[in-house]
């Protein structure tokens, strides 16, 4: 805690409080409970609902205050005195609570909140058993907000939680209030529906049933769950979220708190996407081809199979013929055993968990400029950072938690720089600057930056840092400018933001980086500002599965795979010899796979089919490939080409850990068990696989693997055994250094559109594909400028044709200002893998209508 | 008590220029005297000396709070950055029409006003927020500025004495509220009128989070005068040293003239009354007097005729009234007090911003309450349940309109007893129901 802490008196007894910190607040941390309606810890404070009136009876200077105060809006001061539950103060309290109560309808049993209302517990406590009124209560007509959220606005009762969280949290200000007096009307503009993604808060901050879950609605109570709390592992930012399950079936997903990393805040996805884990598209048996078709297998038939031809292929042609794939959707615990299978029982270091190339780009800058996988930025000093640069990174699209917290470090005073092809929007206003490079021309658009910052007294860092100097000042700024596509007052005012000599900086590399050379000068550039950088990659455990040696280059713990003594090590714990030979990357693997080099593939948790950009290549590789095994939860694309089908159960269903973007390390708690007798633990099957090779792996079990992991990587120590609540963050020292950047060749002007990838959050991944709870979010659109949709003759909502490379598909068009002109954007990992070409040139034209009827 | 009996002399100061057609013109300000008193103090008195004046002369402000209108702006930090006046002309209290007139008729002395409370204060913004009723005294108050601007009594380096003021209007848009001077605040920067916590005062984090002073029209009218005229002028008027100058009394109702009456602090309502306002209509008898507009608790007979009641803020507050707005409503014997009472809670309801919850469902609990009561739908436990919200509204909300409310109703229950009584026996109104429950 900090210094400034004093100390103040609540009901004849000491407590603490934080420097600024509410009288109420102060009290709720330490048990004391004083009611409250409005109040809510990270939102502003309104002092509206008048339950939390106190006696102040002594300030701290020997006088008091005559009338009650609110507690939330009553800084605790040095040497107060404070009475929460003197007669005077339970008389305020009591009446506020029939005030409440004046229009509320005692609904309880038919109201989804009934046995966690903050209205109900705190009456039962501090109200009175009598009604008084003779009047009839209010009725607001009914209304629909959302498919997510049901209203049942006469039992608002005002507090604006939702107002407040919509406008200052998200920032859309859906919410909002109309009327004044006792016809005030909490509710969403002109009854649109809600568009926000990170609507379902709303639900978890309303203090009676005015707002509730509409997926949830009417099938369980409260006190017939068990809740499970731990990470979301939809995304890599790891939200704490809580499971509520009944009789092993999960009924609903509410936010877990976690302050360095989401607060009280989690997504629409994570809070409905749990639902794909109960769909009919799960795998709930093994399968075995043949005939050309699956049929189910049992457990045993299934593992000897694939034992015995990866085993099989190792013998006739040496372990370069196997490769794995995947693992940034498992626990470490997995990711850990896949790593150890492929590389000490099976021999090759052909093992990738980066199925998508901008992983591979990433980390490999990563590699080479910070000598590590992975950033050394925090959530919370991005929460905290005083300017923040986002990179590729579309926040709200892709882990709007993180554009929460990018929003947090705004209302405290930050500037947020954007360097994105679209206008991202963070709803925020002052303090933006947005440079919009071309597609695919990131990397120099940030070389002008840098060349920009070095002029501002940025200093490049690291071995070779006078080499990259000396190539940056040798950049021409405004060449690059031109060649990019930025402006060059825009440039000088972001990197006036940036402000170097001040510090306190964080950078943010996100998903729309696909090049090695935009990464690189992103890095350079986190190094020359001293800042922290981040990496939000796409796959929920990406910087888990790399740490655990899910990559052609790494061992475990980070080991390079070409060096002796790292072997050496990682042999001293596996007892078994780690390979010299052949290190390929996702990329490398699915050429020799297609060249028929790679007879062997495993693919655990992933589908190059619907993940790489390159969806010709995959289906190439998984074609040839003799012996296909597919180990994932759901069914996709990838499956059609498979030999053996493993069920791995969802994250939902699993123990082990996982590492989010900033390399925090959580625990993982099973909440349900999988549905059905089939679906075994993945890192089990694992084990037993190489048990069946009658060469088993070390460790068996959780308690082992981690075991192990603590003597590969080091640092992996602190998150295992008692591990901190919340987490343990595994900080790096940030070292690293500058290196120059080649960039590629000038594109020539372009004849059509340049196509960019938006990676959706709720568009990605089967899980959440299968999720029938998130139906009613919008559709997959090609969205297009205003000037390039009057130019074509696409109107809004008019399905257009998009041809690319001989093929078209067809998609709704939206029209859409955030993108400038010449520019159109999809969502990533669209049916139809071949639209996987960020950067491509496609041609866009309004679909032939047909005539309906005669 | 020192009553200065002698200093209730009936002069006009803030409506001497009413019966002038051509004073709201800048020609016939000037020519009566107008605009004297800027040049009196521009370039020659320093402004903390123009804020000793004030204090010294006891100006208390007029819009309802009856707050020294001096101490009010020492409390402005002096610091760097902008500060801010916002001239209250939401006049909104029921009964209160005095700021109207005020602004129609007079309005190159309101903008003197703001001019010498700027220039006291240090501020060089000033915005007028006009009740959105008012349409009349805007266009006339936005006549008066755009001659003053032209003449150069507003705007950069006024009358060359290096100091610069600027001052704008802003319509309300019909909140009853947005006269509370933080919803003011709020409604001027663009948002819902809703009363700001406090602390902070305006004072200290006003107008876009800067130190504000905010003052009534009728406060601002009286400053030429005190300035030109002098604080011990404008001090000797009055019944006693902490109830100086005189007041607007907005006298509306059942008497023989009803009007606006500017007359000295200290007077009795009686002498209002039937002096001034010649009588009760029809010689009927009179009932009762709301003495400050709606919210001011409701005065007996028995106080006004053998109390004799004074009309100053500290008489009236301690009779357990309030000087309030100066609407003087005049209530005769043909009036129900229930009925009254009711109309007044519909108000209140039909008022309340909405957000604490207190006042939120206090009131339209009160106005419920009382339909049902004149509707002759009333229930024996209805008086106690009123004395009880009476008690419950009072001192637990944001803004006092709450409190303003059940001063209205407290009052009304307290003092006409036996009127509600009758209605809740007789299950009727015995003067007939006009707002049906």
């Amino acid at each position: 805690m900090p210094d400034a802490e004093i100390t103040f008196t609540l009901n004849r007894r000491k407590l603490k409080a934080r420097k600024d910190e509410s009288v109420l607040g102060a009290a709720l941390r330490a048990g004391v409970h004083i009611p409250h309606f409005c109040y809510h810890k990270n939102l502003s404070v309104v002092g509206q609902c008048r339950a939390c009136l106190v006696e102040i009876v002594d300030l701290g200077n020997g006088n008091g205050l005559p009338k009650l105060q609110p507690s939330c809006a009553m800084k605790a001061g040095e040497g107060m005195v404070v009475e929460s539950a003197n007669a005077r103060v339970k008389e305020a309290q009591e009446t506020v609570f029939e005030f409440l109560l004046k229009n509320h309808p005692l609904d309880c049993p038919v109201c989804d909140q009934g046995g966690e209302c903050p209205l109900q517990d705190q009456t039962m406590a501090f109200g009175k058993a009598i009604s008084r009124t003779h009047e009839l209560r209010r009725l607001y007509p009914e209304k629909e907000i959302s498919p997510y959220i049901k209203p049942q606005m006469n039992r608002c009762v005002h507090c604006t939680r939702c107002v407040r969280f919509s406008g200052e949290i998200d920032g859309g200000g859906e919410f909002g209030w109309a009327g004044r007096g006792d016809r005030t009307e909490v509710g969403i503009f002109q009854d649109l529906p809600l568009t926000s993604i990170v609507s379902g808060n709303v639900i978890d901050i309303c203090p009676v049933g005015a707002l509730t879950d509409n997926k949830y609605r009417f099938t369980a109570r409260v006190w017939e769950m068990k809740d499970v709390e731990g990470p979301c592992t939809h995304c890599s930012v790891g939200c704490s979220q809580r499971v509520w399950n009944r009789e092993n079936e999960i009924m609903r997903v509410t936010a877990g708190e976690n302050v360095e990393v989401n607060d009280t805040w989690i997504c629409d996805v994570a809070r409905w996407g749990w639902s794909g884990a109960g769909s009919k598209e799960r795998i709930d048996g093994p399968m075995i081809r043949e005939g050309g078709e699956l049929r189910s297998a049992g457990w045993d038939e299934a593992l000897s199979l694939v034992a015995s031809r990866l085993d099989g292929i190792r013998s006739e042609s040496g372990g370069t013929a196997l490769a794995g794939l995947g693992g940034a959707r498992s626990t470490n615990e997995a990711a850990y055993q896949f790593g150890a299978l492929f590389r000490s029982v099976l021999g090759t270091n052909n093992i990738d968990c980066r199925v998508h190339p901008r992983d591979t780009a990433q980390t490999e800058a990563q590699r080479e400029g910070l000598g590590a996988a992975g950033g050394f930025g925090s959530l919370t000093g991005l929460a905290e950072a005083r300017a923040i640069l986002l990179v590729g990174s579309d926040p709200f699209e892709e882990h709007p938690i993180l554009a929460l917290q990018v929003r947090k470090a705004h209302r405290a005073g930050a500037s947020i720089v954007s360097l994105h092809p679209r206008r991202i929007d963070l709803r925020i206003l002052g303090r933006m600057h947005h440079l919009n490079p071309l597609p695919c021309e990131e990397a120099r658009a940030l070389t002008a930056l840098a060349r920009t910052l070095l002029d501002a007294g940025a200093a490049p860092r690291g071995d070779g840092a006078g080499d990259y100097q000396k190539a940056l000042a040798g950049a021409d700024t405004d060449a690059l400018c031109r060649e990019s596509g930025i402006n060059a007052g825009g440039l000088a005012a972001a990197a006036g933001a940036l402000r170097p000599e001040e510090g306190g900086v964080a950078v943010v590399v996100g998903p729309g980086i696909g090049d090695e050379a935009a990464a690189a000068e992103a890095v350079n550039i986190a190094l020359m500002l001293g800042a922290e950088i981040l990496f939000a990659s796409g796959a929920p455990n990406l910087q888990g599965a790399l740490d655990m040696g899910l990559h052609p280059g790494f061992l475990p713990g980070g080991g390079d795979a070409a060096s002796d003594a790292a072997r050496q090590a990682v042999a001293g714990v596996w007892g078994r010899e780690a390979p010299a030979s052949s290190c390929l990357g996702t990329d490398a693997i699915l050429e020799a796979a297609a060249g028929g080099e790679i007879r062997g593939l495993y693919l655990f948790g992933c589908d190059p089919l619907a993940e790489h950009p390159n969806g010709d290549l995959a289906r190439r590789a998984l074609d040839r490939a003799e012996f296909v095994v597919v180990h994932a939860s759901h069914r996709s694309a990838g499956r059609e080409f498979a030999d053996v089908v493993l069920p791995a159960p969802t994250l939902y269903e699993e123990e082990g850990t996982v590492t989010n973007m900033e390399r925090r390390v959580q625990r993982l708690r099973r909440s349900v068990k999988p549905d059905g007798p089939e679906v075994r633990e993945a890192s089990r099957v694992i084990a037993e696989l190489a048990r069946l090779m009658e060469r088993p792996l070390k460790a068996q079990g959780a308690a082992a693997i981690q075991a192990e992991v603590r003597l590969l990587a080091e640092d992996y120590a602190p998150a295992f055994g008692r591990m901190p609540e919340g987490g343990a963050r595994l900080g790096r020292v940030p070292v690293g250094a500058c290196r120059a950047v080649e960039h590629a060749l000038v594109s020539a002007p372009v004849d059509g559109l340049q196509l960019i990838l938006a990676p959706t959050i709720w568009l990605s991944g089967a899980l959440i594909a299968s999720a029938h709870h998130l139906s009613g979010k919008p559709g997959a659109a090609l969205r297009l400028s205003p000037t390039d949709a009057g130019r074509l003759g696409v109107a809004e909502g008019m399905e257009v044709g998009v041809e690319l490379g001989g093929e078209t598909i067809h998609l709704p068009a939206r029209v859409d200002e955030s993108l400038p002109v010449g520019v159109a954007q999809a969502p990533e990992a669209l049916p139809g893998a071949l639209l996987n070409r960020g950067g491509a040139v496609i041609r866009v034209s309004p679909a032939e209508k047909e005539t309906v009827g005669a | 008590m020192n009553l200065r009996l002698d200093a209730l002399v009936t002069e006009k100061i803030v409506s001497a220029r009413f019966g002038d057609a051509g004073a709201a013109d800048i020609g016939g300000y000037e020519a009566s005297g107008g605009y004297r008193a800027i040049r009196k103090i521009f370039g020659q008195t320093g402004p903390k000396d123009v804020i000793e004046i004030v204090k010294a002369s006891g100006l208390r402000g007029r819009g309802g709070a009856g707050f020294p209108c001096g101490l009010k702006w020492s409390f402005v930090p002096d610091m760097d950055g902008p500060k801010y006046l916002a001239v209250n002309a939401d006049e909104g209290e029921p009964g209160t029409f005095k700021d109207r007139e005020l602004m129609l008729r007079d309005p190159h002395q309101l903008i003197e006003g703001i001019l010498i409370a700027c220039y006291a204060v240090g501020i060089e913004k000033a915005y007028i927020f006009i009740r959105g009723e008012f349409d009349a005294p805007a266009r006339s108050v936005n006549k008066a500025l755009a001659e003053a601007y032209e003449a150069g009594y507003i705007g950069e380096n006024i009358l060359g004495s290096g100091f610069s003021c600027d001052i704008y209007t802003h319509m309300g848009a019909g909140a009853y509220i947005c006269g509370e001077e933080t919803g003011l605040l709020e409604s001027l920067e663009g948002k819902r009128g809703h009363p700001r916590l406090k602390p902070p005062f305006p004072a200290i984090v006003g107008l876009y989070g800067r130190p504000t002073v905010v003052n009534n029209v009728e406060t601002l009218s009286n400053l030429s005068h005190i300035i030109e005229r002098g604080a011990d002028w404008y001090a000797g008027i009055g019944i006693d040293e902490k109830n100086t100058g005189t007041r607007m009394y907005c006298v509306s109702g059942h008497v023989e003239k009803p009007g606006l009456y500017e007359l000295p602090l200290g007077l009795t309502l009686e002498e209002i009354v039937d002096g001034h306002c010649g009588g009760m209509r029809g010689g009927k008898a009179l009932k009762a007097v709301i003495p400050g507009g709606a919210s001011a608790p409701v005065l007996t007979t028995k106080e006004i005729r053998e109390d004799k009641i004074r009309m100053d803020f500290d008489a009236l507050a301690r009779a357990g009234s309030m000087g309030g707005s100066g609407g003087v409503i005049v209530m005769d014997e043909t009036t129900c007090m229930v009925q009254a009472a009711q109309r007044l809670a519909l108000f209140y309801e039909e008022e309340s911003c909405g957000q604490c919850s207190v006042c939120r469902e206090g009131t339209g609990w009160v106005a419920g309450i009382f339909s049902r009561l004149e509707n002759g739908r009333g229930v024996p436990d209805d008086l106690g349940t009123l004395e009880s919200i009476d008690v419950n509204m009072r001192g637990n909300t944001i803004c006092v309109l709450s409190d303003a409310c059940a001063m209205m109703f407290g009052a009304f229950v307290k003092k006409f007893r036996s009127e509600f009584e009758a209605h809740i026996e007789g299950g009727r109104c015995p003067l007939g129901s006009p707002y049906p429950a």
